[in-house]
């Protein structure tokens, strides 16, 4: 579903050269759960935006569901399968948009079905993500994080997208928000499966929602291991966020 | 959207619609022609017939201030409404477009205002003679570029916020992104200032009336009242304080407007 190969991205920043990302190569299978796991500054962020198609890379090849995304100019196809989850909801949001506005965008622009039925379809989506059905009349600034960030949620899955980003999705909210959130991405997971990479600083977070977990580090790869063997890590930049996430 | 009616913008636009209404309406209400001169009744003082009393050429000063105010706020309502609307189009093309036209329309925005509104204004006077019509074109010659550079900076401001991306995402084309998230978040910012700007416009044409380059005598606006009293400020001060007392409150008024609207419009009260 996703191929990189010997991706890099560089920055000048006052006559410098900064390696973001630096010749990283690695692929998702269709409906694999991949983590990216780093510190601040690693490249984590930088490589969900290269996958996401807002950023190109320096040199590398990449590929999204087999087609060669590199030298393409209109993405719209290729985020009709494609979404992309960022850290803070309310910035996703325009201000003078109502919810339900908000929620409406994907079937206008795609021309899913018409605006009843789409309301209807909305309506649904707001119950399954455990939200009251009135939140829809609201706007951003009206409601919390946690609800936002749920609403986001079902605008992206109502989509019914092959592949997610998640950019720390969680890493604005509380920690019962944070649970919440997380168990519904789990449970829409579970009923209607999809591709996603998760990146997050925090690697036990990373463990509970993910299957593979690649840790970067200046802007390159340093371990790739499977979730449930994580305390087998090698690396010791692994096992230091490793013992950093307990 | 449970939210506090702004009450105050109500008051205020109902009383810049009666003060409007009040000038539109000069040639119904006004007592006297504006024009009209009568040496016998010059220099009167307030009465029954004159109101605000006389000028030194007789004319009736309420009269005067009802056609005048008909034409300041004439002028300055064009004046802003045109060079608005040109400076929300090249600003937001600018902001909106390519980093090539952004360039080139920003230099030429640059340009303009690197020269002195007054300056420009007195050449093109200079060269195409005094008139309403020449006061108007010659301010909006310079005044495009102020909306302009407000609208390219909030439209660069908001296509590269967060919820942008996320419409493109979502399948949003440019002319969408334009009109369903960049108008409405920019439009009530720049709606603001443009009415804050109606005030300084109907100060800087009375300005222009003042040094003799705006409106003509005998026609009434208030600063060429201004101008034509200007003699008579130790003998019949009331030929300067009416005209004067009329600008403050419009300006007042049109400010106080602006301040209403920017809380009225800020979504997160």
């Amino acid at each position: 579903m996703i191929q990189l190969e010997n991706i890099c991205k560089q920055y000048i920043n006052h006559n410098h050269t900064v390696h973001a990302v630096d010749n990283v190569s690695f692929s998702v299978a269709p409906n694999e759960r991949v983590g990216i796991a780093g510190g601040s500054g690693s490249g984590k962020s930088t490589l969900l935006r290269l996958i996401a198609l807002l950023e190109k890379p320096t040199s590398g090849n990449l590929w999204l569901f087999g087609k060669d995304v590199t030298s393409i100019q209109n993405y719209t196809d290729i985020y009709r399968s494609m979404q992309m989850m960022f850290q803070n909801p309310l910035a996703v949001i325009p201000p003078r948009m109502n919810l339900e506005a908000f929620l409406l965008e994907p079937y206008i622009n795609y021309g899913l079905m018409d605006i009843a039925a789409a309301k209807e379809d909305i309506r649904q989506w707001i119950q399954h993500v455990d939200l009251p059905e009135t939140i829809v009349n609201k706007y951003p600034h009206e409601v919390s994080g946690g609800q936002l960030q749920r609403v986001v949620l079902a605008r992206i899955m109502l989509m019914n997208p092959k592949l997610v980003l998640f950019d720390e999705p969680t890493s604005a909210l509380d920690a019962v928000n944070q649970k919440l959130v997380l168990d519904l991405l789990q449970k829409l997971h579970r009923e209607q499966p999809f591709g996603y990479v998760f990146v997050s600083h925090d690697i036990g977070l990373l463990q509970a929602v993910t299957d593979r977990i690649i840790v970067m580090k200046d802007g390159q790869i340093v371990e790739t291991i499977e979730s449930k063997r994580l305390k087998e890590a090698v690396h010791p930049y692994t096992k230091a966020l490793v013992e950093a996430s307990l | 959207m449970n939210r506090q009616k702004p009450y105050t913008l109500y008051v205020m636009l109902v009383l810049a619609a009666l003060w409007i209404a009040f000038f539109l309406c000069a040639p119904y209400i006004a007592p006297f022609d504006p024009e009209t001169t009568s040496i016998a009744d010059r220099l009167q003082d307030i009465s029954s017939t004159h109101l605000l009393g006389t000028d030194q050429l007789g004319r009736d000063v309420w009269s005067r201030i009802l056609y005048g105010g008909k034409a300041s706020l004439g002028i300055a309502f064009t004046i802003i409404g045109i060079s608005g609307a040109i400076g929300i189009a090249i600003g937001g093309l600018a902001g909106f477009s390519t980093p090539r036209i952004d360039r080139w329309l920003s230099r030429l925005i640059d340009l303009v205002l690197g020269f002195p509104n007054m300056v420009i204004a007195i050449a093109f006077i200079g060269i195409m003679g005094p008139s309403i019509t020449n006061v108007i074109i010659s301010l909006c010659i310079t005044k495009w570029a102020e909306y302009a550079r407000i609208t390219r900076g909030l439209v660069q401001i908001e296509r590269h916020a967060e919820y942008i991306t996320f419409a493109r995402m979502s399948g949003a084309s440019n002319l969408r992104i334009l009109w369903r998230y960049i108008l409405p978040n920019v439009l009530p910012p720049l709606v603001i200032v443009i009415i804050q700007h109606l005030g300084d416009a109907i100060i800087l044409v009375a300005s222009f009336s003042l040094i003799g380059i705006g409106v003509q005598p005998p026609d009434p606006e208030w600063g060429a009242i201004l101008l034509s009293s200007r003699d008579f400020l130790q003998t019949a001060p009331w030929l300067l304080i009416y005209p004067g007392l009329a600008i403050f409150i419009t300006v007042v008024l049109f400010n106080y407007i602006g301040d209403a609207l920017r809380d009225a419009l800020d979504v997160s009260r």
